[in-house]
């Protein structure tokens, strides 16, 4: 057998692989949910408006956004204690959501998304007779 | 005296960077470690470039302090958080950081330049006149 022969391995069938070029990083976020929505709150230090995409399929919301680089293209660090790159992550829901009244807004590098939930999947508070 | 001591320090120093280093893996540590906000440093011939990721943060949340060839970074950063809400994911850190950081030059203080655009901030740090690399011409004998 050929030393350069690449070994068998099993694939995660979940996960598509990149092609483009680049490094991608999980930004940190936060999530919590009300009544009627759905609130995340992503870090995306770097990222301007234009560079971000928001989308939401099958029940997959999903967070694209490019940064472009800050530093001279032949400049080498002196000290590095973190990576420049682009962002991605993805979250599934099972509740329905409304998908047209999801709203994003962008600053200071701080992604703030408003995922309201679908009419039928709010909560509702019921008022219990008593007597 | 001191410089016998200087390994020994030096591995004191080592140790401590080692721990924190080890506690800021916790999943449980959410307050910001020693070393927040990580930091890069590149230079040209004029000034030091060093850059921090501060999300969330505005000019007036953070103070940059410039002291001989010390540079600090100070902060706050709050996250609005909801009482009656259920919790997912909380990942982000907030509160309070002070970050000093030693360079090998002594910095011009009053050419300092600091910029926050979407959350990442640039300080640009001067080098003294007598800091700048300068060529020496070589005299034949």
């Amino acid at each position: 057998m050929s030393d350069t022969a690449i070994e068998k391995r099993e694939n995660r069938v979940d996960v598509p692989e990149r092609i483009d070029q680049g490094t991608w990083y999980t930004p940190l976020v936060d999530i919590y949910e009300t009544g009627d929505e759905f609130i995340f709150q992503a870090d995306l230090p770097g990222v301007k408006p234009g560079d971000i995409d928001v989308s939401f399929e099958n029940g997959v919301l999903t967070l694209d956004a490019r940064v472009q680089p800050r530093q001279p293209q032949d400049q080498e660090y002196v000290w590095q204690e973190y990576g420049v790159g682009h962002f991605y992550r993805q979250f599934s829901l099972n509740t329905p959501v409304d998908v047209n009244g999801i709203k994003a807004e962008l600053k200071h590098g701080e992604l703030k998304l408003t995922v309201p939930k679908a009419e039928n999947a709010r909560t509702r508070k019921i008022r219990i007779k008593t007597g | 005296m001191l410089t016998a001591f200087a390994p020994l320090l030096r591995l004191q120093n080592e140790m401590n960077r080692l721990l924190e280093d080890f506690t800021e893996d916790l999943p449980l540590a959410r307050a910001f470690g020693q070393r927040y906000p990580a930091v890069n440093l590149w230079q040209d011939g004029e000034a030091g470039y060093l850059e921090a990721e501060l999300p969330g943060l505005t000019m007036d949340d953070i103070e940059v302090l410039v002291m001989g060839n010390e540079v600090t970074l100070k902060g706050q950063r709050k996250i609005e958080a909801p009482e009656n809400a259920t919790w997912h994911r909380r990942e982000r850190s907030h509160g309070s950081f002070t970050r000093t950081l030693s360079l090998p030059w002594e910095i011009d203080p009053d050419k300092v330049e600091a910029r926050l655009q979407d959350g990442v901030l640039t300080v640009k740090l001067p080098k003294c006149e007598s800091c700048k690399p300068r060529r020496i011409a070589v005299q034949a004998a």
